[in-house]
């Protein structure tokens, strides 16, 4: 049994380095980034919608009284708040994308 | 409007969505197009303007296709294009959910109203663009309240740009006609600034027109609605004061173009102003990035006219037809004074 050398770049054992996102040349080619950036898309937002129900404010809830959810009477203010809310929700989402579209390129 | 088809009620101005997951949603949507026009907008700006000499900005398809590639940029276009896929998409959604109720409160539909102009499209790729559906009214709104990024939720951005215009010098304004008017955000701040005159917003969509004259009737605003194309003006010669054109002019062919500054020539009286907001032609030499972009606009975000009218000298048409034309423009934005 023998152990492989880490030193030695040619030992097939040894693991690659690890790539930061954002040192990656292209990382996906334009037809799956396609794909990707639509289904990243989607998910992101309907975790927005489940998260934005599990986050309903004390008083949101209370006027709520027994009524269906889609009643809930939000007023402006707290649509707002929850519009900057989804905006910091996305960007923690979409930072390793960001990162990746950052790539210096020749 | 009020009633059983608003049982959310209003986020600023605009009909609130049928469900809480479908604001939420939008919300997110709203999101996902601040990333896309934010940091990753810079960063496809940056790379682009890196790839190729800015000395002297390359146009046409070979230096699209280079630009395209360009990781940063695919990005962004994707981003861009994928949230506003969803946004129509979900906006139309939410109210299809409630739509019979929802026509109901529209403004009944004229009968004999002109026919649409054939040159209309699925303008920002909404389905349908301004004219094919009878809620095209309401979703238009509530999608250019994500795309305003909250900015406009209460009319503020348009009402802004309303207190900007030049009235006339003589100070005279006793009537104001708004080209395209869409949903008349415009039209009704008009009427908040000049509370004596007469305002009208003309629009070739029926279904703008509709939700436009609900809305302001349920603002309480006495403005008046027309279904006329900006080509075919109905005012007597010389008989407006101010005519006002928000992004009207990269929606249509340079001839129709020409036809409506004909039109406008006509109706105002001398000394009449009429102001015109649109992109500003500098964008397609301003910088390789700045071309490509409106280049992408008018390909993928269905602006069908918008490539060629930055490129029409839409300054010397004006200036064909009236006696006095300024011009600024200041990033993508741009404004043309005329007077008659």
């Amino acid at each position: 049994m023998s152990v492989a050398d880490p030193a030695d770049p040619a030992d097939p054992v040894q693991p690659p380095a690890f790539v930061e996102p954002a040192e990656l040349p292209v990382f996906v080619e334009p037809p799956l980034l396609d794909a990707v950036v639509q289904v990243l898309a989607e998910l992101a937002a309907e975790l927005w919608t489940v998260k934005r129900r599990l986050d309903l404010t004390e008083q949101e809830l209370v006027a709520l009284g027994g009524r269906p959810l889609d009643e809930i009477p939000i007023g402006d203010a707290e649509a707002s708040r929850s519009a900057a809310a989804a905006r910091e929700f996305l960007d923690g989402i979409f930072r390793a994308f960001t990162a990746a579209a950052e790539v210096e390129h020749p | 409007m009020s009633g059983a088809g608003v049982l959310r009620g209003y986020r600023g101005t605009a009909v609130a969505p049928t469900t809480l997951d479908d604001e939420s949603y939008l919300e997110a949507v709203q999101a996902l197009r601040g990333i896309a026009t934010g940091p990753l907008r810079a960063h496809a700006e940056r790379d682009a303007n890196a790839s190729v000499d800015v000395s002297a900005v390359p146009t046409g398809a070979p230096s699209h296709q280079r630009i395209a590639v360009l990781p940063s940029v695919s990005v962004r276009d994707r981003v861009l294009r994928t949230s506003q896929d969803m946004l129509w998409r979900r906006v139309a959604a939410t109210y299809e959910r409630r739509r019979d109720e929802l026509v109901d409160l529209l403004d009944p539909d004229a009968s004999g109203a002109p026919a649409v102009p054939s040159y209309l499209g699925d303008y920002h790729l909404q389905p349908g663009g301004y004219h094919g559906d009878a809620l095209a009214g309401l979703v238009y709104h509530y999608g250019t309240k994500i795309f305003w990024l909250g900015a406009n939720d209460r009319d503020e951005a348009k009402t802004a740009i309303v207190e900007s215009v030049p009235a006339p010098a003589d100070g005279e304004v006793g009537v104001v006609v708004e080209l395209a008017c869409s949903v008349g955000q415009s039209t009704t701040a008009f009427k908040a600034r000049f509370a004596d005159a007469e305002v009208w917003g003309i629009d070739p969509a029926a279904p703008m027109i509709r939700y436009a004259r609900t809305r302001a009737h349920r603002m309480g605003v006495d403005v008046r609605f027309a279904q006329c194309a900006a080509e075919d003006l109905a005012f007597g010669d010389a008989s407006v004061d101010l005519v006002f054109a928000s992004l009207l002019f990269h929606e249509v062919p340079v001839e129709v173009a020409r036809r409506i500054v004909e039109q406008v020539a006509r109706v105002l009286r001398p000394g009449g102003v009429f102001v015109v907001n649109d992109m500003n032609p500098d964008a397609l030499t301003a910088s390789p990035w700045s071309e490509y972009e409106r280049w992408w606009d008018t390909t993928h975000n269905s602006e069908p006219y918008e490539y060629a009218f930055l490129g029409s000298d839409f300054g010397a048409l004006l200036g064909r037809h009236f006696r006095d034309v300024e011009f600024a423009g200041r990033g993508i934005n741009a404004r043309w004074t005329a007077t008659r």
